[in-house]
């Protein structure tokens, strides 16, 4: 067999060969995402199990169409994007479902952290999540991006495929709900916002 | 909170630091004089706080395996054409085959030269462990085709006549023993008018070149 330069290729197959480089990085760059990809999964969805189920449909689903990936571009806000079509196209076939089903409250769990403040921390975690979870799926999706993932405007709007207006006007309304579930939290359980 | 969406959204970027030089000199003045502004920069900064680390649960903990397994740690589709050395596949999720086919191989290295090259040069010897006495010419055969070709999928069929049975032999994937490189696992099939079976086995070549082979306790197929 005859073999290209640096022997990492055979001739026969020097044109499938860069393709193949290009497939691997992807899979050790996706594999390096993955924490970030399972936060991202676990906002949209509420729970860590169907966020790791949306997770993997979404791997599988980039890996099968690796060919609409552009090198050089970001990897994370495409995967970002899949999994937002893909959580979409989910909600849309089980209409059924009610939004965004969280988790219960592991009550075993909030008893075994000793101290006082850990158990205040866990249960305003609980509320935050149960706000999010009552978003939205829209809202929810830039609010995560922004400001759990950290991306710019920009970028949200690139992985959403919406204009930065609607970027801006969805993440500030996502806040100021979220802000009134927590400030109806911290005052008095009655919801007491208007307008 | 009744101000203009337009003015939310201004305020929401001011807060976020996401506006032009510009623009937020003219949000600033707004958020100086207006009260009410103020009050919906706080709220739009308390509420960023509170979910900014509020999915950090991941984070902490070890990714599933089989996500890992979905994103990188398959192998690519084409990579068997090119890459030059054949790729060794491990079967992290088959305890019993890596331990037998350590045993297997160390039977094969304990009797070594003595024992096995006893055997009729190229054939193979059924070594002990539990077997589903069904073993005819036309089965040892077919696995010994079957293992000769050795890459993963083969499947060499036979019919056994004097018992009835038709059955295949197929190449499950090479396991790495430790020991010895050259263990396979194979799957067999047969049935005759009344089952069907279906046993797993496993072979390993000594260095003459027999191969010894044990199979698991064969289960009827559902």
């Amino acid at each position: 067999m005859l073999w290209n330069k640096d022997k990492s290729c055979p001739l026969s197959l020097q044109d499938q060969c860069p393709e193949i480089v290009v497939t691997q990085q992807v899979r050790a760059d996706l594999v390096s995402l993955l924490p970030r990809l399972r936060r991202f999964a676990y906002g949209l969805t509420g729970s860590l199990d169907d966020g790791d189920d949306l997770v993997q449909s979404a791997c599988e689903r980039a890996l099968s169409r690796l060919d609409q990936f552009q090198a050089g571009t970001r990897l994370d806000s495409w995967m970002y994007r899949i999994m937002q079509n893909l959580w979409i196209d989910q909600r849309r076939a089980r209409q059924a479902r009610p939004e965004a089903g969280m988790e219960p409250v592991d009550l075993e769990a909030l008893a075994v952290g000793d101290a006082e403040r850990e158990l205040h921390s866990r249960l305003a975690m609980t509320t935050v999540q149960r706000a999010v979870g009552e978003l939205p799926e829209d809202q929810r999706a830039v609010l995560l991006l922004v400001c759990v993932e950290g991306l710019s405007y920009k970028a949200a709007a690139d992985v959403l495929d919406i204009p930065l207006g609607t970027v801006m006007s969805r993440l500030a309304r996502a806040r100021l709900a979220v802000g009134r579930v927590l400030d109806g939290e911290k005052h008095t359980p009655a919801s007491q916002t208007k307008g | 909170m009744t101000k203009q969406p337009w003015v939310e959204s201004m305020l929401v970027a001011y807060v976020d630091d996401q506006l032009e030089p510009a623009q937020r000199a003219a949000v600033e003045e707004i958020v100086r004089e207006d009260p009410e502004a103020r009050a919906i920069v706080a709220v739009l900064r308390g509420s960023a706080a509170a979910v900014k680390n509020a999915y950090d649960r991941p984070l902490r903990e070890p990714v599933p395996p089989r996500l890992v397994a979905a994103a990188g740690a398959g192998e690519p589709a084409g990579e068997s054409k090119v890459v030059p050395l054949p790729v060794r596949r491990r079967w992290p999720d088959r305890p019993w085959a890596m331990a037998l086919a350590a045993s297997l191989a160390a039977l094969a290295i304990g009797f070594g030269a003595g024992y096995w090259q006893a055997q009729p040069s190229g054939g193979f010897h059924l070594a002990g462990g539990p077997t589903d006495g069904t073993d005819s010419g036309q089965y040892e055969a077919a696995l010994y085709q079957a293992l000769e070709d050795g890459s993963p999928g083969t499947q060499v069929a036979y019919v056994d006549t004097a018992e009835g049975r038709r059955g295949a032999v197929t190449i499950v994937g090479a396991v790495a023993a430790g020991v010895s490189n050259n263990c396979l696992e194979f799957r067999r099939e047969w049935r005759d008018a009344a089952n069907k079976i279906v046993s797993r086995g496993l072979a390993c070549r000594a260095d003459s070149g027999d191969w010894s082979v044990m199979s698991m306790p064969p289960k009827p197929a559902s």
